[in-house]
């Protein structure tokens, strides 16, 4: 107890100072107060307490990037792209992306919208910056998807949120460029914690991808993010993010989209990094015939951990989920999987359709799938599938005849093996995903 | 006289901890067609395996030599960069795997010659009769039992290896395909030397062997040329 009030009082410290410098209204420093006193009051998940060895009382809280943001926007384009480049974003792949943002540490440093989409309406900034320019849009829809008392680290997030993407598309705008966000931790005992408001007006359509890449030693460190996705009748988002953090970062993920009448929500992940990872994207499919479709690829090695799966509130008629999660598990790697279903008496003719595949490498990799339906609606239908998938010996040979050693065959099975859930990759992250599997081949084998 | 590219001398194999072959003796003219024969469960399946150099088979004694050089210790990815290649008596399915992009994967990382690229493998497949909807399947997966059998073959054109072990390929395929497949075989024969495991006499005929090996209890009993 005693404990706890010195880490509310170090904490409201810096929530003020966080609060004063960006020169916030007051209602959102009392969003902060509020949520601080929740992120103290709220237990950790008893499956999280032998896991998160974070030392909350060290934690840095907020950082300023060494990256001046208005140096940013003094670049010439060249050194620019030069700059982008040496992050993992090759020229040509800025060229496709309809918009672009840098976070290092707790500042978005950099955001850019091609003029096409500024002329449409689209709104691409960092959430303080939106915050200062469209204070009503923000107030409106903050915190109306995932509760600030979600868990405790959506509290914590709440109450020290600082960067993070606004998207808002207008009605019947439809971007069809990614638009790409990139977030960079370069210290140790570190939390980010951003935080991400996207807006899809009726019949508008988005594709957003979060790139979580720099493979940086950030010892300790955490990640808390929160994003918070309104699809609106009729509209389409896609919300991707591929997860490389360094192997010592806590990723703690509380994602949601509020989905209404005919709009759809797309979850698609990949996840390779972090020391532990928690993941279950919230879809709030409220409206009739909304859908929500989850693909998800994994790879966890020795001292990683991950639980994912999804949250699903079926309470539209018609409503429709498609999860699908395909892992690679190598020996000391935990996989834990879970779709939670909540089909709601008002959702008739709702569907789910689940489907876990893994492969495992050695004796000591496990994963665990334990799906979980509240259905309260008969005309409901819901299907769970699972495989271990195995690579046979004669699979092997019959590759090593074609002149493909072990490794490469296990390399060109592990890619096809994800291909189903992968198509939605930028070809720079596939090749940067089969470096990677080809070094812990190269390891476990 | 012609050059010998394979010379297997007094080899002797075991799998499983039983001996399957004994000591072994024949060579291969560079660019000739040689029939092995023999019974049932004589070893020819094996004696293609244990060429090829699949883990399966311990070499106990004797040597394999291609081109001059002792193989019989390298591994089988190691003798297939080498030129040397099995089409299988039965192709494993393999369900992750998209039969296209294995063989475009083939094709583009073909040790010695030039790739062919997807438009010339889809065309080469449909002169087999493999048409683009059967190379969309994963690979092995609803073929019939023809269909797998020009699957191998349909590697073998995309590789061109110097030495091709062909293993039982009349299973399944009709009189028109095979006649077909014979003739492949022998333009083939040009720049390919070939070792045909075979059960059927027309098909046999129909390939105008130089050569051919019985097997019979694990080693050679017959040697006519």
């Amino acid at each position: 107890m005693e404990e706890d009030q010195q880490l509310y009082t170090q904490l409201k410290k810096v929530v003020l100072a966080v609060s004063a410098q960006k020169q916030e209204p007051l209602w959102v420093r009392e969003i902060r107060l509020n949520a601080l006193k929740q992120f103290i009051k709220l237990a950790l998940p008893a499956f999280l307490v032998p896991l998160v060895k974070i030392n909350l009382h060290d934690l840095k809280y907020y950082l300023k990037p060494d990256i001046n943001p208005d140096d940013w926007k003094k670049k010439k384009n060249q050194e620019f792209f030069q700059l982008m480049a040496n992050m993992g974003i090759p020229e040509d792949d800025m060229l496709r992306l309809g918009g672009i943002g840098l976070q290092e540490e707790s500042e978005m440093v950099y955001d850019s919208l091609e003029k096409k989409w500024q002329k449409e309406g689209v709104i691409f900034t960092s959430i303080d910056k939106a915050i200062q320019k469209y204070p009503k849009l923000v107030q409106k829809y903050f915190g109306s998807v995932i509760a600030t008392d979600n868990n405790k680290f959506s509290a914590l997030n709440t109450a020290l949120f600082s960067g993070g993407s606004f998207l808002y598309v207008p009605k019947g705008v439809k971007v069809d460029k990614t638009i790409q966000v990139l977030y960079r931790i370069n210290r140790e005992e570190f939390g980010q914690f951003e935080r991400t408001l996207i807006i899809a007006e009726p019949d508008s359509q988005v594709s957003y991808l979060e790139g979580c890449t720099a493979p940086m030693f950030a010892g300790g460190s955490l990640h808390a993010g929160v994003v918070e996705v309104i699809v609106n009748e009729g509209a389409k988002v896609r919300y991707g993010a591929v997860q490389n953090w360094s192997k010592e970062v806590y990723n703690l993920a509380t994602k949601g989209a509020k989905v209404l009448k005919n709009g759809q929500i797309e979850w698609m992940d990949a996840n390779f990094g972090s020391k532990l990872t928690v993941k279950y994207p919230l879809s709030d499919l409220r409206g009739d015939n909304s859908r929500a479709i989850y693909q998800s690829i994994n790879s966890l090695t020795k001292g990683q951990t991950q639980y994912s799966g999804a949250k699903v509130i079926h309470s539209g008629k018609n409503t429709l989920t498609d999860i699908s999660s395909k892992s690679l598990i190598f020996d000391g790697g935990y996989s834990y999987w879970q779709p939670f279903l909540q089909i709601k008496n008002t959702a008739d003719s709702a569907s789910n359709f689940s489907r876990c595949d893994n492969i495992l490498f050695g004796n000591k990799a496990t994963y665990v799938t334990e799906p979980i339906t509240e259905l309260d609606n008969v005309t409901a239908k819901t299907e769970v599938e699972g495989s271990l998938f195995k690579i046979e010996e004669e699979t092997l040979n019959y590759l090593a005849t074609r002149g493909i050693g072990t490794e490469e065959a296990y390399l060109i099975l592990i890619l096809s093996f994800y291909e189903p859930l992968s198509h939605w990759l930028p070809a720079d992250y596939l090749l940067e995903i089969k470096q990677m599997l080809a070094l812990t081949l190269s390891t476990s084998i | 006289m012609q050059k010998k590219l394979l010379k297997v001398a007094g080899l002797s194999i075991a799998a499983s901890g039983k001996n399957i072959l004994t000591r072994v003796n024949f060579t291969l003219p560079e660019n000739s067609l040689t029939l092995l024969l023999g019974p049932n469960a004589a070893g020819k399946t094996s004696l293609a395996g244990a060429i090829m150099g699949l883990d399966a088979y311990t070499v106990k004694e004797g040597l394999i030599d291609f081109d001059g050089v002792n193989i019989t210790k390298l591994s089988a990815p190691e003798r297939a960069k080498l030129g040397i290649f099995l089409a299988w008596q039965k192709t494993p399915v393999i369900d992750s795997l998209k039969t296209i992009d294995f063989l475009e994967y083939l094709d583009s990382n073909n040790f010695a010659k030039e790739p062919f690229g997807k438009e010339k493998i889809l065309a080469k497949g449909k002169t087999l009769g493999l048409g683009e909807e059967v190379l969309n399947r994963p690979l092995g997966v609803g073929f019939s039992g023809g269909e797998l059998k020009k699957l191998e073959f349909l590697q073998l054109l995309i590789l061109r290896p110097r030495l091709a072990i062909v293993d039982e390929l009349e299973a399944g395929l009709d009189t028109r395909s095979l006649k077909m497949f014979a003739k492949i075989i022998l333009t083939l024969k040009k720049n390919t030397t070939f070792l045909v495991i075979s059960h059927q006499a027309n098909w046999q005929n129909s390939l105008r062997a130089d050569q051919s090996l019985t097997l019979k209890n694990g080693t050679i009993v017959k040697n006519r040329v």
